[in-house]
């Protein structure tokens, strides 16, 4: 499967643009900082790094000419699954990932709780992969580099 | 025994499948069988001639035992694994998948669907795993096993004494859990904190 497979189907074809893919990436850091706070309920605490981690892999699409089709569903999913081919990501690093996704829609419409080291997960797999997007973008993409922009 | 498992097999059918068919590379003398089925002798007797004439079973006498046996020259041997596997057999396949982490798991047990006999083809399994584990660690060693069942495998892991405390607190997800069926997978939910398993 190449990114280019998934035009139409998922994906469409985009003009990578340097501010949406800052814009993007500082979304994600200020989610990773709210997702540490003590102060509210395991379940908004995933919530905030789940959203880091799919602002983190919707950047990545985006810095490599892509976005979600609006018109289908799975946008997450996509995201998620297209990590191996837009940042090189391992695939046990997205099996991962797509178990917190599935774990965030069992929550959102149970009501289930969200155990401690669920959101530890989540918080780790956001901060790791918004590393990961940000050093690939730093080596494969310097003109799209959040470091270029703002720094 | 799921809603699936019901309507394929009736329950006696489903008590000795589930033994043979599951541990299809060992036999099994009839006193055995009886001890791990919990069912009656002639009704265990009946459907072990049965399951023999068809071919499903071999039965070898040694001394005056008579052993039985899943039999792979029966032209249905595969499928039948792979149906009991997949319907009574979730609990083996999810204890073997587990196996790694077991020392470090107090008590897991499905819960959901699946272990109130509610479920049909697509159901995800929901599976409830207590002790010293991370979540990674549990989606990992779960991944294999989703293919083998060809069902989604949800786990939620919580730590002990997190369990403990959302017990104390009556949690309403925890007490909807503790309410309702479940098909215990390693460890034993009635005794808290007792666990000398390991």
């Amino acid at each position: 499967m190449s990114l280019e497979n998934l035009i139409g189907i998922s994906l469409e074809a985009i003009e990578p643009d340097s501010s949406t893919i800052a814009r993007l990436l500082a979304a994600a850091e200020r989610n990773i900082a709210d997702s540490h706070a003590e102060n509210v309920s395991n379940e908004t605490r995933y919530d905030a790094a789940y959203k880091a981690i799919m602002q983190s892999a919707n950047a990545a699409l985006q810095a490599n000419g892509f976005r979600t089709l609006t018109s289908k569903p799975g946008h997450h999913q996509t995201m998620i699954q297209t990590l191996p081919l837009t940042v090189d990501l391992e695939q046990e690093n997205v099996i991962v990932l797509d178990a917190l996704r599935k774990q965030r829609n069992i929550a959102d419409y149970s009501g289930d709780l969200v155990p401690i080291n669920t959101v530890h997960e989540c918080v780790r797999q956001s901060e790791s992969l918004l590393e990961t997007v940000k050093q690939w973008l730093k080596t494969n993409r310097p003109a799209l580099s959040i470091e270029n922009g703002c720094n | 025994m799921s809603q699936l498992s019901e309507a394929l097999f009736t329950t006696t059918q489903q008590r000795v499948l589930g033994l043979l068919y599951n541990q299809p590379y060992r036999s099994f003398y009839t006193k055995e069988i009886l001890r791990a089925t919990g069912m009656g002798v002639a009704t265990i007797k009946r459907e072990l001639d049965r399951m023999t004439a068809a071919g499903l079973l071999s039965l070898k006498h040694q001394g005056n035992q008579h052993h039985y046996q899943a039999n792979p020259d029966c032209p249905i041997y595969n499928e039948l694994r792979g149906i009991v596997r997949k319907t009574i057999g979730i609990v083996d396949v999810l204890y073997e998948a587990l196996a790694p982490l077991a020392d470090r798991i107090q008590w897991g047990f499905v819960f959901g669907s699946v272990a109130s006999g509610r479920d049909s083809t697509g159901s995800d399994i929901d599976l409830m795993l207590i002790g010293d584990l991370s979540f990674a660690e549990a989606v990992t060693v779960l991944h294999p096993a989703q293919e083998t069942l060809s069902r989604e495998v949800n786990p939620k892991v919580f730590r002990v004494g997190e369990w403990r405390r959302l017990l104390a607190e009556n949690d309403a997800f925890i007490r909807e859990v503790s309410r309702k069926p479940r098909l215990d997978i390693v460890g034993n939910w009635n005794e808290p904190g007792e666990s000398d398993r390991h």
